[in-house]
């Protein structure tokens, strides 16, 4: 696949900008919610927004008004009656020209994930999406096919694997190296260096790795494996401090371990 | 037959068929499981499903959609012992023996859909056109690129645009595809459209992927983006095909 280019400098939306909430209605069928605020991205005030819904082949698309009028659409007219439930569910919102330039992107905000309340805003949900799979005799594996960034994959042959993978010991022991992992196929595969490529999943993971306490910048300008390995391992590092994963995975052991004495 | 899913002990056990047809090509197809009460469940409302040969892949598709459009209690697109069942009942096709009753069985998810696998979903040989066909039912015809082809054999050409989420979605870029790379007279592939040459197919996902950034695709219409293509596609416009 070819390496996409912003020629037209499209925005990026931030995922705090552009937040969408699913809800069953009263006969069951998935409604949205998206709350989008674009106040400070400076679009021309006639450019027509749009919310889309989409999974593997299933898409649905949302009129939302325009950047200085947002018209969200009414309550039967967002329902999402294509998806029968939100497992997988992604939504993407666009600002299109709506001038002589019809039709330009002017701004997006792609892989939003269904926002969930009691969710910790700490981006692990948006950055590396579990999905259930059948994986053997393996428990996890990291999927980087998608064009759009990693999956975590869980064995789903364990039962209840979005429960296993939700768990303390199992984030505690499976993060960390993924986040490793991640940023590891970014460097050396991706041959992502920098912050800034609005396009690249890679740049979105560096940006995340970059904002944790005390880690840094990436060595954007070296080549030398060992710049790079100790960077990583400073942001893994504080990413496993800022979560106490050590400590969660020392009381839910200890919790399992009583349990079953 | 009346229609059933495979519950997980089915599917293990097609799954295991396969694997060992895999291994024996000779091997006797397990039509006992279909109806194995250990194995399966019949799908309310209990539609009756025939043993009919299907021409083409769009045939097939507008086939399981009336039936499973009728079903309740399960998503049909997404349940994987559904998929697994009918793969068994429509095996000689899927899966058709040579002339020495062998058959060669490709990767699993061909004839079990990786359902959460999304780069393996739309490779499944019954729910891959049948997702195709539910995604522009409004309008089958301008997806023919797509569903041309034979049953057992989908072709570069659906590998290159289906696994392209944002292209499979979009009604232009699908319409643009059939536009350019359907052959009316012959009812299959221009010359030329699979392979990796200029204007080939897997072109034409990389310009849609770039001309994604700059525009909002739902927006323009197929003569729209058309237009746009570069010169190496001149040779498929349908204006130089005809």
């Amino acid at each position: 696949m070819i390496r996409r280019i912003n020629f037209t400098g499209r925005k990026t939306i931030l995922r705090e900008d552009a937040r969408v909430a699913v809800r069953p209605d009263a006969d069951g069928v998935l409604a949205f919610d998206a709350a989008i605020n674009l106040a400070d991205y400076e679009l021309p005030q006639d450019a027509q927004v749009f919310v889309e819904a989409y999974r593997q082949t299933t898409l649905m698309r949302f009129p939302h008004g325009t950047v200085a009028t947002p018209r969200p659409p009414g309550d039967v007219a967002r329902r999402l009656a294509e998806f029968s439930a939100s497992d997988g569910l992604l939504f993407r919102v666009k600002v299109t020209s709506s001038g002589e330039r019809a039709g330009v992107l002017l701004a997006e905000a792609d892989r939003i994930p269904v926002s969930d309340d009691e969710e910790q805003p700490d981006n692990r949900v948006a950055l590396l999406p579990p999905v259930g799979q059948d994986l053997g005799q393996e428990t996890w594996r990291l999927d980087f096919s998608g064009a759009s960034g990693p999956q975590l994959l869980v064995n789903n042959r364990l039962g209840d694997w979005k429960a296993i993978a939700a768990s303390p010991l199992f984030r505690s022991l499976v993060y960390p190296a993924a986040m490793r992992q991640v940023l590891w196929q970014v460097y050396k595969v991706e041959e992502i260096r920098h912050t800034d490529d609005p396009d690249a999943w890679g740049s979105r993971w560096l940006r995340f790795a970059a904002s944790l306490p005390r880690a840094g910048g990436p060595p954007s300008e070296s080549d030398d494996d060992g710049d790079w390995d100790e960077w990583i391992n400073g942001a893994v590092e504080s990413f496993a401090r800022q979560h106490q994963m050590s400590d969660h995975f020392k009381r839910e052991y200890e919790r399992n371990r009583e349990a079953s004495a | 037959m009346k229609l059933h899913r495979f519950n997980d002990e089915g599917v293990a056990r097609f799954a295991r068929f396969l694997e060992d047809l895999a291994a024996d090509p000779g091997l006797a197809v397990p039509t006992d499981l279909l109806t194995d009460a250990a194995c399966t469940v019949e799908v309310s409302p209990g539609p009756e499903i025939e043993g009919r040969p299907f021409a083409s892949r769009m045939e097939a598709a507008r086939y399981l959609d009336g039936i499973l459009s009728t079903v309740t209690g399960c998503d049909a697109e997404r349940d994987a012992g559904l998929w697994a069942w009918l793969t068994l009942f429509y095996f000689d096709q899927v899966c058709p023996p040579d002339g020495h009753a062998r058959r060669k069985v490709g990767e699993q998810a061909r004839y079990v859909p990786a359902i959460a696998n999304y780069q393996k979903y739309y490779r499944h040989l019954l729910a891959g056109p049948y997702r195709v066909f539910r995604a522009h039912r409004d309008d089958p015809d301008r997806a023919l690129v797509l569903l041309c082809g034979p049953v057992n054999k989908p072709g570069d050409i659906v590998e290159q645009l289906v696994a392209r989420q944002e292209i499979i979605t979009n009604p232009h870029a699908v319409e643009l595809a059939t536009n350019i790379y359907f052959d009316a007279r012959s009812g299959s592939f221009k010359r030329g459209a699979a392979g990796k040459g200029g204007g080939s197919v897997r072109r034409l996902a990389d310009v849609l992927n770039q001309f994604d950034v700059t525009w909002d695709l739902y927006w323009m219409s197929a003569d729209g983006i058309l237009s746009k293509l570069p010169k190496e596609f001149d040779r498929f416009r349908p204006s130089a095909a005809a």
